[in-house]
């Protein structure tokens, strides 16, 4: 067992009980902080396999802005445990029973299906270089710089849709 | 074949690759010391098995799944569909590690954009529909006309 190993079953546990903890937790914000230490502990995965910059992009975008828009709608909806809505318990353990019979399922399939997969395995001492910001940019674009742009316009749709969504009915009403 | 207990432990958690080296080794010296083991392991644990990343994102996925099932709150619901995305994205990294492939990072990225753009509207959605009917339960909203 070296470093490396150690790290990875550490992280691996505390992504997986941090995940628990979102599904479990009765108090929604309970619910959002512990998503944002899961996607610390899948930043510290990023880390362990060089990918450096993915693991930066991933602690702004996800932990720094998704997880702070979810934080600020349910402090603004005032959602606590008390409003929670609960299913009743056969709905719960058929959820889980399910859930847990798709992790089964697929665990079966791949380990059934592993021929080509056996011999390959993750170097996780000697590093490389493709998760750098100069590969990544240099990839992103020339190859993909059709999907960039692509993107930018789904941002720019996302965010008058989300303008428009957000209005209050009055306001449009006033407005025609 | 006749596998004593140390040995099907070693089969079960390190590959067959390593299996086959340590039978070889055992018919030329006939005993297998804790030191010798000790060398195996190391040299072994050099590298991650990539299984082991596939069972770790296969199981947050499978965790979303429940959660989406279990929870009736809507802002949960979107946040186990942000852990799925996750997880996936968690895949493509390993994959991109193993083949020292650069384009299942990019994947990442744009995958990362439409969670963004998704998780905006969704919000969205779900403030208008809680100014309406102020709940934000799946079974209150899971009509679409009033």
């Amino acid at each position: 067992m070296n470093i490396y190993q150690i790290t990875f079953w550490i992280l691996s546990l505390f992504t997986l009980a941090f995940a628990i903890g979102v599904i479990m937790s009765r108090n929604p914000i309970n619910s959002v902080l512990f998503l944002i230490l899961t996607f610390f502990c899948i930043s510290g995965h990023y880390v362990l396999m060089n990918a450096q910059f993915l693991a930066i992009v991933n602690i702004i975008v996800y932990a720094g802005a998704i997880m702070v828009l979810f934080l600020f709608v349910i402090m603004l909806m005032n959602l606590n445990s008390d409003t929670e809505p609960q299913k009743n318990f056969l709905v719960q353990f058929a959820g889980v029973v399910s859930g847990g019979a798709l992790l089964l399922i697929m665990v079966a399939a791949i380990k059934s299906s592993l021929t080509g997969l056996e011999g390959k395995n993750i170097d996780l001492i000697n590093s490389t270089d493709i998760g750098l910001i100069k590969n990544l940019g240099t990839v992103l674009f020339t190859t993909y710089v059709f999907p960039f742009e692509i993107a930018s316009v789904l941002f720019l749709s996302a965010m008058v849709g989300a303008v428009v969504l957000g209005k209050k009915d009055s306001a449009l009403k006033t407005a025609e | 074949m006749q596998k004593d207990g140390l040995e099907a432990i070693i089969m079960e958690i390190c590959n067959p690759i390593i299996y086959h080296f340590l039978r070889s080794l055992k018919n030329n010296s006939q005993t297998i010391t804790i030191f010798e083991l000790q060398a195996l392991f190391l040299r072994h644990f050099k590298k991650m098995p990539s299984q082991y990343y596939l069972f770790l994102s296969l199981a947050l996925f499978c965790i979303g799944v429940m959660g989406v099932l279990m929870r009736r709150n809507a802002i949960i619901i979107l946040m186990c569909i942000e852990l799925m995305l996750n997880a996936v994205n968690l895949l493509l990294v390993t994959f991109s590690k193993m083949y020292n492939d650069p384009n299942a990072q990019l994947f990442v990225f744009f995958i990362m954009v439409v969670a963004a753009a998704e998780v905006s509207i969704g919000l969205a959605i779900i403030v208008m529909m809680y100014r309406k009917v102020h709940s934000i339960d799946v079974h209150i909203l899971n009509r679409l006309k009033n």
